[in-house]
C-alpha cells in the first residue's frame, strides 16, 4: 500500500506540490494525471526519495526512504538512463547484485525474452535504440519483483507489442497484489485498466475517484471536466 | 556496495577496451608504446653502456648503476651523464636527515672526498658544483611550493565539492541506484572509489619516472616509492575532502553561500600571511620559506605537513620517518572517509538535479554530432551558475547596445557570432571573467615582482599566466557550437566552419590576455617582454585547443574521460618540450625575447597542423 500524507514540496517559490494527499491499496492501478507542470513527476520523485519535501511517505507502513522500504519499491523513469558501458545482461545482473537478490537467473532471461530483448543481451547500453531502453528500464524496474511500483510515463519509445506486453504486466501485477501508480499522458491506454485516479493541477490534487465512482464518462473526459471545466 | 563493485569494473573496462579495441586509437596506442619502448630502451641502454665504461675507468669503491651521493663534505659535486643531468638532493647540512649506507657511483665521475676531485679527467668538463646551501636552498623550496599547492588543491576540493560534486554522479545511478535498497553514503562511496580508481590508474605513467629520479637525481628507491605513495595519498584525499564537503553542504545548503567567500578568504590569508613573513624576514625569500615551511612545526600540520614531511624525509634517505608521516597521512584520510561515512547525508535532490543537467548536455551532443564522435567537456551548472548566468545576460542586455548580430556571410558567421556573443557578455564589452582573472592576477604577481623583489622582469608573471592558460585549454574548444547542429547544417565547408569556429576562441583568448599584460606593461615598464610573453602565451592557447580541438573530434565516445586528459597532456608535452628545447636554444644566443618568439611560431605552425587534421573528423561516419 502506498501513502502520501500532505506532501508538499517547494522549488524556491514554486510550490509544485501543495499538500497532496492520497492513499493506493495493494492489487490496485492508481493512474496519476495532470496537464504539464501540475506536479506529477514531483510528486512521483517525491514517493521515490529523490527530493526533500514536507509531509510523509509511507510503502506498506514503512517510512520510504528507509532500506527496507526501498527493497519492496520499484521505479520506471520516464526517460530511460543506463550505463554506456554494461550491456543488457549485464545491467540486470548489476541490480540483482544491488538488490541482494536471489535466484534471479530466471527472471532476467524471462523479462529479457518477454520485452524482446533476450537476443540482444549482449548489446552496450549506449547503443540501444530509445524504445529498447526504455524497455530495459521496466525489466530493471521489475527485477526486484516490488510490491510497489511507480510508472512515469512508462508507454513513450515503446512500438505496440511492447505497449500491449507492459498492459499485460500491469493486469499481472495488479492481480498479484502490487501497488501500482502510473503518470502518464496517455489516457485512452490506462481506460481500460485504471482502479483509482488522482488529478493533480497546479500542484493541488483537485480530483480523486475510483472506477465504481464514475458514471459513464470516459477518464479521458472526466479529466477535461476538472482540468478545464472547474471540478466535477 | 563491495559486491557492486566488484561486478561494475571489472565489466565496465573489459567493455570499453572491446570498445576501443574497434577503433582507431588502439593503432595509435601500438605506435606510441613501440615509440615510447624504443626510445627509452635505447636511453637506457647507452646510460648502461657508459655507466658500466665508467665503472671500468673508476678507481672509487662500488660500482652500481645507481646515482652519486656524497655524505661527508659540504661540497658536493657529480656529473652530468645525459642531457637531463641530475643532482643528488642528500646533504649532510640538512639536520633532518638519516642517510642510508651510501651507493656510491665511482663511474659517474662522482667524488666523496674533500678536494673534489674526480677520478676520471674525461668528466671533468660535465660537473656542475652544488654546494649544500644550494641543496638547502632548493630543498625549502620544495617544501614550499608542496605545501602550497597541497594547500591551495584542498581549498579548491572544498570549494569544488560545495559548488558541483552532483556531477559525480550520472543519470544511471539516479534511476538504478537511488532507487535500490543501499544506503546513501554507500552510492557516494561506490562512485568515489570509482573516481579514486581512475584517477590512481591514470597516474600509473609515475612508474616510468622511477629509474630517473633514481638514476639522474639520486633519490633511493625506498624514498621514490614513498614520493609516488605520497603523490597517490594526496589525489586521493582531494578527492575525498571533495566529496566530505558536498556531502555536508548538500545536507546543509544554506551554509553553501558562504564557502567560496571563506575558501577565497583563507587563500588570500595564507598569502598575506607569506608576504608578511617575507617582509619580516627582510626581503630574505630562503629565510622566510625556511620559516614557515622548512621548520619542525610545519610537519604536524594534517595531510599539507604530513605529505611535505613523507616527501622530503624520502628523498633525505630517512624511510622510517617517512613511512611515520605516510601513515598519518592515511590516517587522517580515514578520519575523513568516517567522517563522510557518519554524516547524515541527504544529497539524493542534489544529485538528481547536476545528473539531469548532465543529461541533458550529453542529449543536445549526441544528436547534433551527425555520427561523428564529440568529446563531451563539462557542462553541468549548477542552479546558483544558472541564475548568476541568466542575472549576467539579462544586465548584459539592458546596457549593451541594441545593434543586432549582423556580420559574416558564409562560414565565418560562426566567427562573428562567437565575438559578438563575447563582447555582449563582457562588462564594458572588454572584460570576460576570463579576461578579469587574468588581469587580477597579473596585477598581483607584477605588484610583487616590483615592489617586493624589486625588479622589473616579466618572467614571474609571464610564467604564472602562461601556466594558467595552458590548463584552461584541456577539452574541446568548440563543444558548445557541435551542441548545436548548425554547424552541419550551414552549406559550407566543413574544414572552413571548423576553422572559422576555433578562430573565434582563439581571438578571444587573445583579447582575454590583453588587459592582463597591458597591466603587466604598466607596471614592470618593458614592452618587448610583454608583447614576447603575451604573444607565447597566445600561441599556447592556440596549440593546446588545437590538440583539444582534433582530439575532441576524434576519439571515440567510449574513451573515458581520464584517458582522454591522459592523452591530452601527452601529446601536448610532446609537442611543447620541443619547442622549448629549440627556443631555449635560441634564447642563449638571442635573450628570452627571441626564445619566446621562436616558440611562439612554431607552436602557431604547430597548432595549425594538428588544427587542420580536426575536419577530416567531422567528415567522417562511424
Amino acid at each position: 500500500m502506498l501513502e502520501v500524507t500532505q506532501l508538499t514540496k517547494k522549488y524556491g517559490k514554486t510550490l509544485a506540490a501543495d499538500h497532496v494527499t492520497f492513499a493506493v491499496p495493494s492489487g490496485s492501478i492508481a493512474v496519476l494525471l495532470g496537464p504539464n507542470g501540475a506536479g506529477k513527476s514531483t510528486v512521483i520523485k517525491s514517493v521515490m526519495g529523490f527530493l526533500k519535501y514536507d509531509g510523509n511517505v509511507h510503502i506498506d507502513g514503512m517510512d520510504n526512504k528507509s532500506v527496507e522500504a526501498k527493497r519492496v519499491l520499484g521505479y520506471i523513469p520516464e526517460i530511460p538512463a543506463l550505463y554506456p558501458n554494461l550491456t543488457v545482461y549485464e545491467h540486470m545482473e548489476f541490480i540483482a547484485r544491488a538488490y541482494r537478490l536471489k535466484n534471479y537467473k530466471e527472471n532476467i532471461e524471462f523479462l529479457l525474452n518477454r520485452m524482446e530483448l533476450f537476443d540482444k543481451k549482449d548489446k552496450f547500453g549506449d547503443s540501444l535504440s530509445k524504445g529498447m531502453q526504455q524497455k530495459l528500464s521496466i525489466c530493471l524496474g521489475l527485477l526486484p519483483r516490488p510490491r510497489c511500483i511507480l510508472f512515469d510515463e512508462p508507454m513513450i519509445g515503446l512500438d505496440p507489442h511492447a505497449i500491449r506486453e507492459l498492459k499485460n504486466i500491469f493486469k499481472e501485477l495488479r492481480d498479484d497484489g502490487c501497488t501500482l501508480l502510473v503518470s502518464t499522458h496517455m489516457i485512452d491506454s490506462m481506460e481500460q485498466l485504471w482502479d483509482q485516479t488522482i488529478i493533480l493541477k497546479e500542484g493541488h490534487a483537485v480530483a480523486q475517484v475510483r472506477r465504481g465512482e464514475m458514471d459513464n464518462r470516459s477518464l479521458e473526459d472526466f479529466f477535461f471536466e476538472v482540468t478545464e471545466g472547474g471540478t466535477p | 556496495m563491495i559486491r557492486l563493485l566488484l561486478y561494475y569494473v571489472p565489466h565496465t573496462l573489459k567493455n570499453m577496451i572491446k570498445k576501443a579495441w574497434k577503433t582507431w586509437l588502439v593503432v595509435g596506442v601500438i605506435i606510441l608504446a613501440f615509440f615510447a619502448f624504443t626510445l627509452g630502451s635505447s636511453l637506457f641502454f647507452d646510460d648502461f653502456d657508459e655507466d658500466y665504461e665508467d665503472d671500468t675507468c673508476t678507481t672509487e669503491e662500488g660500482s652500481s648503476a645507481s646515482s652519486d651521493v656524497d655524505i661527508s663534505n659540504e661540497d658536493i659535486s657529480f656529473s652530468n651523464n645525459d642531457t637531463s643531468g641530475g643532482s643528488n638532493l642528500s646533504s649532510d647540512n640538512d639536520s633532518d636527515n638519516d642517510y642510508l649506507s651510501s651507493d656510491v657511483d665511482s663511474g659517474s665521475g662522482n667524488s666523496s672526498s674533500d678536494d673534489n676531485s674526480n677520478g676520471d679527467d674525461a668528466y671533468e668538463d660535465d660537473e656542475i658544483e652544488y654546494t649544500a646551501e644550494d641543496i638547502r636552498e632548493i630543498k625549502l623550496v620544495v617544501k614550499s611550493v608542496i605545501a602550497l599547492v597541497l594547500f591551495l588543491f584542498l581549498l579548491w576540493a572544498v570549494d569544488k565539492g560545495q559548488q558541483n560534486g552532483a556531477e559525480i554522479f550520472t543519470m544511471a545511478d539516479v534511476n538504478l541506484l537511488f532507487a535500490a535498497p543501499l544506503k546513501p553514503q554507500s552510492l557516494l562511496m561506490f562512485r568515489v572509489i570509482l573516481h579514486m580508481g581512475a584517477v590512481i590508474v591514470g597516474s600509473f605513467y609515475l612508474i616510468f619516472q622511477i629509474p630517473n629520479l633514481v638514476l639522474n637525481i639520486g633519490i633511493t628507491a625506498g624514498g621514490v616509492c614513498v614520493i609516488i605513495c605520497a603523490y597517490l595519498i594526496a589525489l586521493v584525499t582531494v578527492q575525498l575532502v571533495r566529496v566530505c564537503s558536498y556531502t555536508f553542504f548538500a545536507t546543509h545548503s544554506a551554509l553553501r553561500r558562504y564557502v567560496s567567500p571563506a575558501t577565497k578568504l583563507l587563500a588570500a590569508a595564507v598569502f598575506l600571511l607569506c608576504g608578511l613573513t617575507f617582509l619580516t624576514c627582510g626581503r630574505d625569500l630562503f629565510r622566510a620559506m625556511d620559516l614557515l615551511f622548512g621548520s619542525g612545526w610545519s610537519n604536524c600540520i594534517p595531510v599539507i605537513g604530513f605529505l611535505k614531511a613523507a616527501v622530503m624525509y624520502g628523498v633525505d634517505g630517512s624511510f622510517l620517518r617517512s613511512v611515520l608521516f605516510l601513515a598519518l597521512s592515511v590516517l587522517f584520510l580515514a578520519l575523513v572517509a568516517v567522517v563522510t561515512w557518519r554524516m547524515k547525508a541527504d544529497f539524493y535532490e542534489d544529485a538528481f538535479t547536476g545528473a539531469a543537467r548532465q543529461q541533458e548536455a550529453l542529449a543536445e551532443i549526441a544528436p547534433a554530432s551527425g555520427g561523428s564522435t564529440v568529446a563531451v567537456t563539462n557542462v553541468a551548472v549548477t542552479e546558483e551558475q544558472r541564475k548568476k548566468l541568466q542575472k549576467k545576460r539579462e544586465a548584459a542586455e539592458a546596457r549593451a547596445s541594441r545593434k543586432a548580430f549582423a556580420k559574416g556571410l558564409g562560414a565565418n558567421v560562426f566567427f562573428f557570432k562567437a565575438i559578438h556573443l563575447r563582447n555582449r557578455n563582457a562588462r564594458l564589452g572588454i572584460f570576460t571573467d576570463t579576461a578579469s582573472f587574468y588581469l587580477f592576477l597579473m596585477v598581483i604577481v607584477s605588484l610583487f615582482v616590483r615592489l617586493l623583489a624589486e625588479s622589473d622582469s616579466f618572467i614571474a608573471p609571464g610564467v604564472i599566466v602562461c601556466i594558467c592558460v595552458y590548463f584552461r585549454t584541456y577539452g574541446n574548444p568548440i563543444a558548445s557550437e557541435l551542441s548545436e547542429p548548425y554547424l552541419y547544417m550551414v552549406p559550407e565547408s566543413a574544414y572552413s566552419k571548423v576553422a572559422f569556429s576555433f578562430l573565434a576562441g582563439s581571438v578571444s583568448a587573445a583579447l582575454d590576455l590583453l588587459p592582463g599584460f597591458a597591466a603587466g606593461f604598466l607596471i614592470l615598464g618593458s614592452l618587448p617582454d610583454a608583447l614576447a610573453w603575451y604573444i607565447f602565451a597566445v600561441s599556447i592557447d592556440f596549440c593546446a585547443s588545437a590538440w583539444g580541438l582534433t582530439l575532441g573530434l576524434a576519439l571515440p565516445d567510449a574513451i573515458p574521460g581520464v584517458l582522454r586528459a591522459w592523452l591530452e597532456l601527452l601529446l601536448k608535452l610532446l609537442t611543447f618540450l620541443p619547442c622549448l628545447f629549440v627556443g631555449l636554444l635560441f634564447g642563449v644566443f638571442l635573450g628570452i625575447d627571441a626564445a619566446l618568439f621562436v616558440i611562439a611560431v612554431l607552436d602557431f605552425l604547430i597548432g595549425t597542423g594538428v588544427g587542420s587534421i580536426a575536419p577530416a573528423f567531422l567528415r567522417m561516419e562511424k
